[in-house]
């Protein structure tokens, strides 16, 4: 799968409820996950791509695993349980939970 | 006592040390050397999402809204809690988990997750579920020992007679 695009639609701006849950476009999520892994990893940010294998292509620890997680529940304003960390394998599995996380 | 009486009772008095005991090797040797296990366990109380009020915090730990303090005053200044005035009554005190202390609960929830999972998942439904109704029965039993022999006083959890709360 090519990486997605940059954001460039405005029906992917950011949008906050009530709840104060951030909803944006699966486009806009994937830059900021990218961008937070790039940053948490140190690696370059075509390193990455949707069909990334988070756990088995990625140095990432268990310290830095909950690091992202924590960052993308505080950015968002969503609840990533543990079950459901367990349910994705790729950067674009992620991107869905946090999509559907949003709605 | 029974042969298997007191296997059992061996077993039990094991989990109880070992627990408490990998629980702070854990710690000691982990990414949060710098925090005890009451200390964690107070995190756990505020736990990771809403902001708590003291009372709420200091009820769900069984100890006196005093003692949370020192304890509060403490995780504040190892940045683990931060203390926010309620924006419509400011004499509400709310406290929540730093990102610091997010992470520290999360990795000990892990801690727990990776026990039960280890246990569990070797058992089949019914057996889970008997598991789960026995275990159940223990913590009820003890729980009833220990509010007999407190007279009567509130139901205070052990993390009550840490130093380091």
């Amino acid at each position: 799968m090519a990486p997605l695009k940059k954001n460039q639609s405005s029906e992917n701006a950011p949008k906050e409820n009530a709840e104060g849950v951030v909803s944006e476009g699966k486009e806009a999520i994937y830059g900021t996950l990218v961008d937070m892994l790039s940053g948490l990893l140190d690696m370059p940010k075509d390193k990455f791509s949707p069909d990334t294998e988070i756990f088995e292509e990625l140095p990432l620890d268990s310290l830095q695993l909950y690091e992202l997680v924590v960052d993308l529940e505080s950015h968002y304003g969503i609840r990533i349980p543990d079950e459901a960390i367990e349910k994705v394998s790729t950067i674009q599995d992620v991107v869905d939970m946090i999509e559907g996380a949003g709605k | 006592m029974a042969p298997i009486e007191q296997d059992f009772a061996e077993s039990l008095l094991h989990i109880f040390d070992n627990v408490l005991l990998t629980e702070g090797m854990a710690l000691s040797k982990g990414y949060f050397s710098d925090l005890s296990i009451a200390e964690l366990h107070t995190l756990n109380a505020i736990g990771p999402y809403e902001a708590r009020t003291m009372t709420e915090t200091a009820n769900i730990l069984g100890i006196t809204v005093g003692t949370l303090t020192v304890a509060i005053d403490r995780l504040v200044k190892k940045k683990y809690v931060e203390r926010q005035r309620d924006t419509k009554d400011r004499r509400i005190v709310r406290i929540s988990l730093t990102r610091q202390g997010k992470l520290a609960y999360r990795m000990h929830s892990k801690f727990h997750r990776v026990l039960v999972k280890r246990i569990m998942d070797p058992l089949s439904e019914d057996e889970r579920k008997l598991l789960t109704k026995m275990v159940g029965e223990i913590d009820n039993y003890v729980e009833e020992q220990y509010k007999k022999y407190s007279n009567g006083e509130q139901y205070k959890r052990i993390v009550r007679d840490d130093t380091e709360v």
